[in-house]
């Protein structure tokens, strides 16, 4: 007997909406598939649309007179064990593995190969770790005494987390632009109650149906639990989400994250008092927004919005 | 309702990060004015379940439980006796 499908009709109605956007971009060219699920290549006009929303996230942060910076998609393993990331979101994580060993090693790997059987327990960890957030390496690099006022950060890198979805929206490999502010506490939250007006503005400038809410990241476990309460009891994580499947199912484009003083207590940043610097970061996943706009106003650009189109310099 | 403060006070010095000395602390002093963090808060309940031989439910697992020395000893109690 087969056994019953226990899927709630609204999770595949969701599955089957996601499905659809993504047939959408496919059949469009805009995204162009590789086989595995959330791994995708895109074509020219959907790199002119990340182009124009990053633009524009650089341009909504300049009276901040940010510091910019390019970091490689990859930080040291041992920031990222400190930030602890393994700890709190461990099926994310993606640290990199290459082959160390001498020719009889080697010949194990190579007969797993052929034999199309897993080699991974025969590769060796490097000391890189893919990125998951592209503010990650900024704050190791801060480390010690910050001047007066604190500094101002802005930064853009493929990320990446391990969670291969259907889902266009949800890609394993993905670009965020991100903000990012480590000062005193009252002048990080003065940074952040800027952001939390200038976000939905850019976003909703483009068109698409924004709200506001208070969220919490996916940590982990029971332990985890006790995480996400608390940073939703004190408000440290907001979303700025837009409307792609459904009210009910909206999904965050961009967010606002108040670290207090992890990172500068991990890194030993302090303020002008010897207090452990306090940070936040805005972050506008790129893809996210451009999967949007398409959903929003067609994969054609050409038929878009003048006003949208001139906004992302299309 | 058996005393469980003094072994949350040893946890709390341990794993709390507090900015000040726990022995200064009364039974109902904010633990999160007292540099609490809720990494820190996480790597307390961790202890505690393993001190107290316990698990911390999910109705326990909000920021009131971790407030003050007072709020864990009641959940404890609670835990401890249901346990026993």
């Amino acid at each position: 007997m087969a056994e019953a499908d226990t899927t709630p009709p609204a999770a595949n109605a969701l599955a089957e909406s996601q499905l659809a956007l993504r047939d959408r971009l496919v059949d469009a060219g805009r995204l162009i598939p590789t086989g595995v699920a959330g791994l995708f290549g895109r074509d020219v006009v959907f790199e002119a649309v990340v182009s124009g929303v990053g633009a524009l996230v650089a341009a909504a942060g300049e009276d901040d007179h940010p510091t910019r910076v390019s970091y490689p998609p990859l930080i040291p393993k041992v920031d990222f064990d400190k930030i602890g990331y393994l700890r709190n979101f461990p099926e994310l994580v993606g640290p990199v593995f290459s082959f160390v060993g001498d020719a009889a090693d080697h010949r194990a790997v190579v007969e797993r190969l052929d034999g199309d059987a897993p080699y991974g327990d025969l590769l060796t960890q490097t000391e890189v770790t893919l990125t998951p957030a592209c503010c990650y390496p900024i704050y190791p690099s801060v480390t010690g005494a910050l001047g007066a006022g604190g500094a101002v950060f802005e930064t853009c890198a493929y990320c990446f987390r391990h969670e291969p979805s259907v889902d266009p929206m949800r890609l394993q490999a993905f670009r965020q632009h991100e903000h990012i502010r480590i000062a005193t506490p009252d002048e990080v939250l003065d940074w952040r109650a800027r952001w939390l007006e200038r976000a939905p503005e850019l976003l909703s400038a483009l068109g698409l149906d924004v709200i506001s809410d208070i969220a919490n990241d996916p940590f982990f476990g029971r332990a985890g639990r006790l995480m996400k309460m608390s940073q939703r009891e004190q408000q440290l994580k907001i979303e700025f989400l837009v409307d792609v499947y459904g009210d009910e199912h909206r999904t965050a484009c961009s967010s606002i994250n108040y670290h207090q003083d992890h990172f500068g207590h991990t890194f030993g940043i302090h303020t002008d008092d010897g207090a452990d610097a306090h940070s936040s970061c805005i972050g506008f996943g790129l893809e996210r927004c451009t999967v949007a706009l398409f959903n929003q106003h067609g994969t054609d650009v050409a038929q878009w919005p003048a006003p949208v189109r001139d906004r992302l310099g299309l | 309702m058996p005393d469980h403060t003094q072994l949350i006070r040893s946890v709390l010095v341990d794993h709390g990060r507090l900015a000040v000395d726990v022995a200064t602390l009364s039974d109902s002093a904010s633990l999160y004015e007292a540099g609490l963090t809720s990494h820190a808060s996480v790597n307390v309940m961790l202890a505690l379940e393993d001190e107290f031989d316990v698990e911390f439910p999910e109705r326990f697992l909000k920021r009131t439980t971790f407030e003050s020395i007072e709020n864990l000893s009641v959940a404890l109690a609670d835990l401890v006796h249901v346990d026993a």
